[in-house]
């Protein structure tokens, strides 16, 4: 059975397997899924591994949370898991996966009542992290990038669902406009009008900040 | 073009959002223009600042918490799979014997109404022929050798329409007649009131000659009479 043979394919601390997918070209992506569309569980392990930072880093700047990024990931596999024989060859895998994030955030966010605003930031500063670090400078180093993460996700919820959806597609996983319009199922002159106010926005939020630090 | 469109436009520009000729409008635009060039540094900076907003580096359980609970989900999806495959097929099997047994159901109904319709429809229009191959058919009501069964007068017996008898007491006597069963008591009892021994009765059915009754029976077909020739009751036998 296909599921069984997941199981024992994929083991959590197989480390060659996951260099192996490390080294994944996007050549061989396009292999992998083939291989995965018809039951090969780790070749479907090796895509997750592929792409599991990209999908939990995307989660957590629409969300805000690392538990709420952990649970979208998990069902954004899950259904790539589930509908990946349906997937089409001819687009681009990237993208598809995109898509399913965003819908799977959406359906969380949504869950949460929060509308794809990060829910909260705190635990972020956990003290099991800032334990594992070498030095007091590694610590503070730690300290300020959360400070600074805070921030920013304060920055982040002035913006409308869409306004965020666009700008950490574009800005922060680099994807261009077209592509944006075309995981958002929107037109590329619609992205561009949220990615400028969002962009604006978050530029008078900066401003805002720059100026308070200024007068301390 | 004014700094109020241009500052519009800077926002898409520091990204290279803009098409060739608005961004190097915008471009002309900043090398003379100071105070946009500074809007223009300025969203460079927020947007540098922006990128910031990464996740911290999450360490290796993290990402096996997340490759544990999909494995242990998607066997749980194959498993469903499997049983909603398996249930499918059964009730597919299921459904088609109750299919099956509900068209030889509507099957059986079906030959019942026709066979019941066929009976009622049909028998008047059989009844000629089969008292015929009994041999109790006479051609003449007057002749005393049939005295054994019943007689009929068939007026037209090459064509008898098919009628359906209307009522059952006259669909009895005739099934009765053509059994060649029928008694006396039993005619009594059968024939209905409006058929009675017809004009038997009114000319002298139960006849006045000392060995045999005269009976006519009107069946519902109005070409079949039958004519029955009993001998006669006398009191005291």
């Amino acid at each position: 059975m296909a599921g069984e043979a997941f199981e024992i394919a994929l083991m959590p601390d197989d480390s060659r397997l996951r260099e192996d997918a490390e080294k994944t070209t996007d050549a061989s992506i396009a292999q992998l899924i083939e291989r995965a569309g018809s039951g090969d569980a780790a070749a479907f392990d090796q895509i997750m591994i592929c792409y599991q930072h990209r999908v939990v880093g995307m989660a957590w700047q629409l969300l805000g949370s690392e538990d709420d990024a952990r649970d979208a990931a998990q069902e954004v596999f899950l259904r790539v898991y589930k509908y990946l024989k349906s997937f089409r060859r001819d687009r681009s895998f990237a993208g598809w996966l995109y898509k399913i994030s965003v819908n799977v955030c959406r359906d969380i966010a949504r869950k949460r009542g929060m509308g794809c605003k990060a829910a909260s930031l705190e635990g972020e500063l956990d003290l099991g992290n800032l334990d594992g670090l070498a030095s007091d400078e590694d610590i503070e180093a730690a300290a300020i990038s959360s400070q600074q993460r805070r921030i920013i996700a304060h920055a982040m919820d002035t913006l409308s669902a869409k306004e965020r959806e666009a700008i950490v597609l574009r800005d922060l996983q680099g994807l261009s406009t077209e592509q944006v319009a075309s995981i958002l199922g929107s037109t590329v002159s619609t992205v561009r009008s949220q990615i400028s106010s969002a962009r604006k926005k978050i530029k008078r939020y900066h401003d805002r900040l720059m100026n308070q630090r200024r007068v301390r | 073009m004014d700094c109020r469109r241009i500052q519009d436009l800077i926002p898409l520009f520091v990204e290279d959002d803009l098409d060739a000729r608005q961004s190097s409008l915008v471009s002309g635009h900043l090398k003379s223009c100071g105070s946009c060039t500074v809007v223009a540094r300025e969203y460079r900076e927020s947007q540098r600042w922006l990128r910031q907003y990464v996740p911290r580096e999450f360490d290796a359980s993290f990402f096996e918490e997340i490759g544990k609970q999909v494995r242990a989900r998607a066997g749980e999806t194959s498993a469903a799979t499997l049983r909603d495959r398996i249930l499918s097929r059964f009730w597919s099997a299921q459904l088609a014997a109750a299919a099956a047994a509900l068209l030889v159901l509507l099957c059986g109904i079906a030959f019942l109404i026709l066979r019941r319709g066929a009976k009622e429809g049909g028998l008047t229009s059989a009844l000629p022929a089969a008292a015929r191959s009994a041999g109790d058919v006479g051609t003449s009501t007057d002749d005393p050798a049939g005295t054994a069964g019943p007689q009929q007068v068939v007026q037209t017996p090459a064509t008898v329409p098919i009628q359906r008898a209307s009522h059952r007491r006259t669909h009895k006597a005739v099934v009765q007649a053509q059994a060649g069963v029928m008694t006396a008591s039993d005619i009594r009892f059968v024939i209905p009131a409006s058929m009675g021994f017809g004009d038997a009765e009114t000319a002298g059915a139960v006849s006045k000659e000392p060995q045999l009754l005269r009976i006519y029976i009107q069946t519902s077909d109005p070409n079949v009479r039958i004519i029955w020739l009993v001998p006669k009751l006398v009191d005291g036998d």
